[in-house]
């Protein structure tokens, strides 16, 4: 605006140097005019014979030359104080004159006052080029720094000493007057130029004159350089304002531009767009009355849609605080919930920043950036935030809670992925491995472990197999070393364990149950010693009964032999007495009679009785026998003679079958010895008979009542045959036999069809898992009702290891059923068939153990 | 194989050489009772004949492999007493005896059996009956057998038949019992009947109504008719208060030193301890009322001897005390007192059960022997009389496998 205020001045001084050359010009011409006139009219006059004072005309001549060497000396002055440099050239182009910034301005073309070297061709000037009297054309050309500027500064004044020649014709009858506006036109160029030592902005201008004699141009030249640079300023500072406008114009930030007093004074269209005020409606109100915020900027929080404002809401409050804010520290930030016009509610982060003027604040600029949407983002963010972070809190608690719970857990567990490294385990697989903490386990695989002891061996079958069919290995038992390097047994499972990415690793778990064994062990001997004790009362009976007539028989005995013994010793004084013939004739039993024993009486009873005592005892010793190997069989497999075998079980029990049923033994003479557990193979059968001999009495003791007669015998027959592989050990008997659903459940662990108190059904159970699991033989079973039953015990001949216990007598159908690698599968009572009746003998039985 | 050992009359056994009375318990056995013998083993029977080889003089001993063939026997003629065991093929034990119950009262039965759980065998085979666990000695037998015969035969005692024979008039029961009987067994009997009955026999109701109102019974009112005394009671303890009122009457005859009234005492109170023994073991009615019966009736033999051999009598009440009563009583009238007991209401056609456990009495229960061999009926009887006369008999139980265990005498006592 300097600039401009500058140029303007100097355009003004200018142009109010070129009027007064005009007017002096024209002065003159109207002081040549007049004088003209005044001439003619003291022509006239004095050809009309008046006397005019010349002094008159002259004075008024005279005046007028004094005003007009008065106005020159004011031109002059005006001239030399204006700040251009300013020279008439002449229609020669010779400088006619110049004023006294042009003579400085030489200083600086031509420092040195040289002279034009290369002047053009015409007349020679004289002196210093530019100054008066010098060719302005020479000067031009060599003016130092001004070249380019000068060039064109000279063709203009050509054109125009060319123009003012032609155009001379055109002047009009007031003389200097000017009248056409085009012949009197002004050039005018800028340019750059070298001053000195500085680049400066130069205009030269170039207007044409008349009225004078050989002036013909003025040529000033004026350093604009402030202006220009004011200029040049002012286009940046304006382009900068237009960007600015369109910036404010298409933004979409609201912009309010207020006073200090927060007075409005602008706004922008997204201004007028976001709060429905318009220009208009909003100059002259403050920013806080266009809107009311609700009290608690952090209560807003929670309401983020923008609705009907709350009656809550009150002014002066929140954004009301923060206005007064402003307006005493002009600057501010803060984010508050505003109202539109419409009463809606949005977010708004508002930034107050204060336009300076002279080191005061001007104005306040408000930049409002509608922040709803972020503001709702943000909210749902910190709540999903919130919601993660529980979550996490919650998985990491029962991340916490599992990791205790499965390391707290005495079972042992591990879990590896499908190349077979450890992705965890828990302590007590720690200590199993005897290693004491997981530390570098995690990523690597059993070689992890420095000492063989055995367990990657032992579970590594079992690994491959499930990694690979996918299926679980459940419930199998394996002796292990555990830390320690005790043996000890354990139950384990491996799982299949897939990812996400159909990588499928593994997961061991394992439980002690050495304890369980050792209670398998006493369970098996507690079910040994329970049946010997409910065969105890039977067995009592049997020693009872053979001890009773031995005893009733030696009484005898000794009876007798103390009266044969009695008599004996009689014998020689009555034989004395005889031969003395003192004796009565009639012999009627008088004491004095020998008494002949009757002999006939004893040599049939005296025997009789020695071999019943005799019997008796052995029958005794039998049973006792019997008794002593059942109560203490040989512990682990032992090679067992069957058929001995089965004649003690037979014996053991004879008790509970010989008042029902009639017993054959057909026992193979080849059967041989069987690798066995003698003990439990012993309960197994001994277990069949009973259960044969109790259905048999009661079925028979039924029917006897039901029809009024005497109760039948029944048949059992017990009988081994070798059929390689397997030894077959069958008892079958024609009792009432089973239905269908009693058939398929009567190896179920505590099935039975007795009533409460008369056995717990174990004894079948444990029947089939020690024949099947410990012996890895088979139990067949064929029954029908009224059609008896028959137990085929298929035991192999050659027993392979045994890794598993007894008391898998669980049915689990996940292991049973899979054809074993190391015994012959587990069938389930097969289905009926006619039974084959070789095994029963419908002849009359003759119980091979007559006592 | 059934074999007979003997004619009825002509000795077998005995001696090989000649007949002899059987030295071992010294009391004559009552010849020709026929004992049957029941065993499925026949080695058994060839021991138990062999060990009654002497025995075979006095009774006639019967042998049955099974009990269908022990009941043809009994069939063609009655049998005294019947020695079973428990478990045969065919007939049970049990089921043998329960025939025999029913169809032959009379007949004594005894087990014999080689399984020792008494509580089954008394279970099985009643309370009524003597049971020996095998092996058995034989004097046990012998005891059991001669004991069980006595009591069967109680009126062919010759002891009994020579004092009952001696009396001038066999002693009659009580008209009044008679008819009361008589009125029991009749289905329309009410307790009306029964009182209007009772009570034309006004010093008998008299007698009644003081045992009534006894501290025995432990009644809390006065009771003042028979009706309320049946309603209260029971009919068949009305029945035997009516004997006992009849015949335990006081006044009459009686020689010095024996009272009516003490007698009527004596046998209420071991009426009413032999029943509460009964309800403990958790026998029926007509098992609880026999027990009673003979409890309250033991002396009536005592009664009538007494009076028909006053010096007999005298002899007994200044006997020692320090000798058993059955010693005593034997010395003073030949028998005991609970044969003459047994035999009268043999006469008097009381129930067999009664009988039986009088014949048996006394019994000592501090003998182990005596224990074991007499009948369950006779057992608790002596312990109810034994309770009454001396408190709560000491005995040592038998062993936990035996019958009278420390918890068994625990529930006999009274409290």
């Amino acid at each position: 605006m300097e600039g401009r205020a500058d140029v303007a001045a100097q355009s003004r001084a200018e142009s109010t140097a070129r009027s007064t050359a005009r007017r002096i010009v024209e002065l003159e011409a109207t002081v040549s005019a007049q004088a003209t006139v005044i001439a003619t009219l003291v022509a006239a006059a004095e050809a009309r014979g008046e006397s005019i004072t010349r002094l008159g005309t002259q004075h008024v001549v005279e005046e007028r030359v004094a005003h007009v060497h008065h106005a020159e000396r004011v031109l002059r002055s005006v001239i030399d104080s204006l700040d251009g440099s300013l020279c008439i050239v002449g229609a020669d182009g010779a400088i006619i004159d110049a004023n006294r910034q042009w003579l400085t301005l030489l200083r600086t073309t031509h420092p040195t006052g040289q002279s034009a070297g290369t002047a053009r061709p015409g007349p020679e000037r004289t002196g210093r080029p530019g100054t008066v009297g010098s060719d302005f054309f020479v000067w031009c050309d060599t003016a130092r720094g001004m070249q380019g500027l000068l060039d064109e500064t000279a063709s203009m004044v050509r054109q125009v000493i060319e123009a003012g020649s032609t155009a001379g014709a055109a002047r009009g009858a007031t003389g200097g007057r000017v009248a056409d506006p085009a012949a009197f036109k002004q050039r005018s160029v800028k340019g750059q130029v070298q001053v000195g030592e500085e680049r400066r902005w130069f205009i030269a201008r170039v207007h044409s004159i008349r009225g004078h004699a050989t002036a013909r141009a003025v040529v000033s030249l004026i350093d604009i350089s402030e202006g220009m640079q004011a200029q040049i300023h002012l286009r940046k500072i304006t382009e900068e304002s237009q960007r600015l406008a369109l910036v404010a114009k298409a933004t979409q930030n609201a912009i309010v531009i207020t006073g200090p007093d927060g007075v409005i004074e602008w706004v922008n269209e997204s201004f007028v767009r976001r709060t429905g005020y318009t220009l208009d409606e909003a100059v002259g109100r403050t920013r806080l009355s266009l809107t009311t915020s609700v009290a608690d900027p952090h209560v807003a929080d929670s309401r983020v849609d923008p609705s009907p404002a709350a009656t809550n809401a009150t002014p002066g409050d929140g954004f009301g605080d923060f206005f007064r804010a402003v307006l005493e520290a002009h600057h501010a930030d803060g984010e508050y919930v505003l109202t539109d016009r419409f009463g809606w509610e949005y977010w708004a982060s508002v930034e107050v920043r204060p336009a300076l003027e002279d080191g005061e604040v001007a104005h306040l600029v408000w930049v409002e950036q509608d922040v709803t949407a972020r503001r709702q983002a943000q909210q749902r963010l910190k709540e999903a935030m919130m919601g993660s972070e529980r979550l996490a809190a919650a998985l990491s608690h029962e991340k916490t809670l599992l990791a205790g719970v499965i390391s707290a857990v005495p079972q042992w567990v591990f879990w590896k992925d499908a190349q077979g490294r450890y992705t965890g385990c828990n302590t007590a697989y720690l200590e199993l491995r005897g290693r004491p903490d997981a530390g570098d386990l995690l990523g690597r695989d059993e070689s992890v472990f420095p000492r063989d002891d055995g367990v990657a061996e032992a579970l590594a079958g079992w690994e491959t197999e499930v990694m690979t069919t996918g299926d679980a290995v459940l419930n199998r038992t394996v002796d292990l070393a555990d830390g320690v390097g005790a043996r000890r047994t354990f139950l384990v499972s491996m799982l299949p364990l897939d990812d996400d990415r159909g990588a499928r690793g593994v997961i061991g778990v394992g439980a002690d149950i050495t304890h369980v064994r050792e209670l398998e062990y006493q369970l098996a001997q507690a079910n040994r010693l329970e049946s010997i004790g409910q065969l105890a009362a039977g067995i009592a009976h049997e020693i009872n009964t053979p001890i009773q007539y031995v005893t009733d028989n030696i009484d005898f005995l000794a009876e007798v032999s103390s009266e044969i013994l009695g008599l004996a010793a009689a014998a020689p004084a009555h034989a004395g007495e005889a031969s003395a013939g003192s004796h009565p004739p009639d012999g009627s039993g008088q004491a004095a009679t020998f008494p002949l024993p009757d002999v006939e009486f004893l040599s049939r009873e005296v025997p009789a009785a020695l071999s019943a005592c005799a019997e008796g005892l052995n029958r005794v010793t039998e049973i006792v026998r019997a008794m002593k190997d059942y109560a203490h069989p040989s512990t682990g497999r032992t090679d067992i003679d069957v058929n001995r075998a089965l004649e003690s079980t037979v014996q053991v029990c004879r008790n509970e079958w010989k008042y029902v049923a009639d017993m054959r033994l057909d026992l193979s003479p080849d059967a041989g010895t069987l690798p066995c557990y003698e003990g439990e193979l012993k309960q197994v059968i001994l277990n069949i008979i009973v259960n044969a001999a109790q259905a048999i009495g009661e079925h028979n003791e039924k029917q006897a009542r039901a029809e009024g007669t005497e109760r039948q015998r029944g048949q059992i027959c017990v009988a081994t045959r070798r059929e390689p592989p397997f030894l077959v050990i069958t008892i079958a008997d024609n009792g009432p036999g089973m239905s269908e659903d009693v058939r398929r459940k009567v190896f179920d662990p505590f099935f039975t069809t007795k009533e409460v108190g008369k056995g717990t059904g174990q004894g079948l159970s444990l029947a089939h898992s020690s024949v099947v699991i410990k012996h890895h033989g088979r139990i067949d079973l064929q029954t029908a009702p009224g059609q008896g039953a028959r137990f085929d015990l298929y035991l192999p001949l050659n027993a392979p290891a045994d890794t598993s216990s007894v008391t898998q007598a669980v049915h689990d159908p996940a292991c049973d059923d899979r054809p074993r690698d190391d015994g012959p599968r587990d069938d389930r009572p097969r289905d009926d068939r006619p039974r084959d009746d070789g095994a029963v003998d419908d002849r009359a039985c003759d119980d091979g153990e007559k006592p | 194989m059934t074999t007979t050992s003997g004619r009825p009359d002509a000795p077998h056994g005995g001696t090989l050489a000649g007949t002899s009375p059987d030295p071992r318990d010294g009391t004559p056995a009552v010849p020709g009772a026929r004992i049957l013998f029941v065993d499925d083993d026949p080695s058994v029977l060839d021991g138990l004949r062999r060990q009654l080889w002497r025995r075979g003089a006095h009774w006639e001993l019967l042998w049955a492999t099974g009990a269908t063939e022990a009941l043809s026997i009994m069939k063609q003629r009655p049998v005294d007493v019947l020695v079973t065991d428990m478990q045969m093929s065919g007939m049970s034990g049990p089921e043998l005896l329960e025939e025999v119950r029913v169809r032959y009262p009379g007949t004594a039965r005894l087990v014999l059996s080689g399984h020792a759980d008494h509580e089954a065998i008394i279970a099985a085979a009643g309370p009524a009956q003597q049971y020996l666990t095998k092996p058995c000695k034989g004097e046990m037998l012998d005891a059991a057998l001669t004991s069980a015969v006595r009591a069967a035969r109680v009126m062919h005692d010759p002891e009994l038949r020579s004092l009952f024979g001696g009396l001038a008039s066999l002693p009659k029961p009580p008209r009044i019992y008679t008819e009361l009987t008589a009125l029991l067994r009749r289905p329309t009997t009410t307790v009306s009947t029964v009182a209007q009955l009772v009570q034309q026999d006004v010093s008998t109701t008299t007698e009644v109504l003081k045992l009534v109102n006894s501290s025995f019974f432990g009644l809390a009112s006065n009771v003042t008719s028979i009706d309320r005394a049946v309603t209260l009671l029971g009919l068949d303890v009305i029945q035997a208060l009516v004997l006992a009122g009849s015949l335990f009457a006081p006044g009459g005859d009686l020689p010095a030193g024996l009272s009516g009234t003490d007698i009527a005492e004596r046998g209420m109170r071991a009426c009413l301890a032999a029943r509460r023994i009964g309800q403990v073991e958790g026998w029926d009615g007509p098992c609880q009322s026999h027990l009673g019966l003979a409890a309250l009736l033991h002396d009536v033999g005592l009664l009538v001897l007494a009076c028909a051999y006053p010096d007999r009598w005298a002899r007994l009440r200044d006997a020692d005390p320090s000798i058993p009563a059955r010693e005593r009583e034997v010395a003073a009238f030949g028998c005991t007192i609970g044969q003459s007991s047994a035999y009268l209401l043999e006469l008097w056609a009381f129930p067999h059960e009664v009988v039986a456990a009088l014949a048996l009495q006394p019994i000592d229960l501090h003998e182990p022997s005596q224990r074991a061999t007499a009948s369950l009926n006779a057992v608790v009887l002596a312990f109810a009389r034994a309770a009454v006369t001396e408190g709560s008999p000491d005995l040592t139980p038998d062993p936990d496998d035996g019958y009278l265990t420390t918890h068994r005498l625990a529930a006999w006592t009274p409290d």
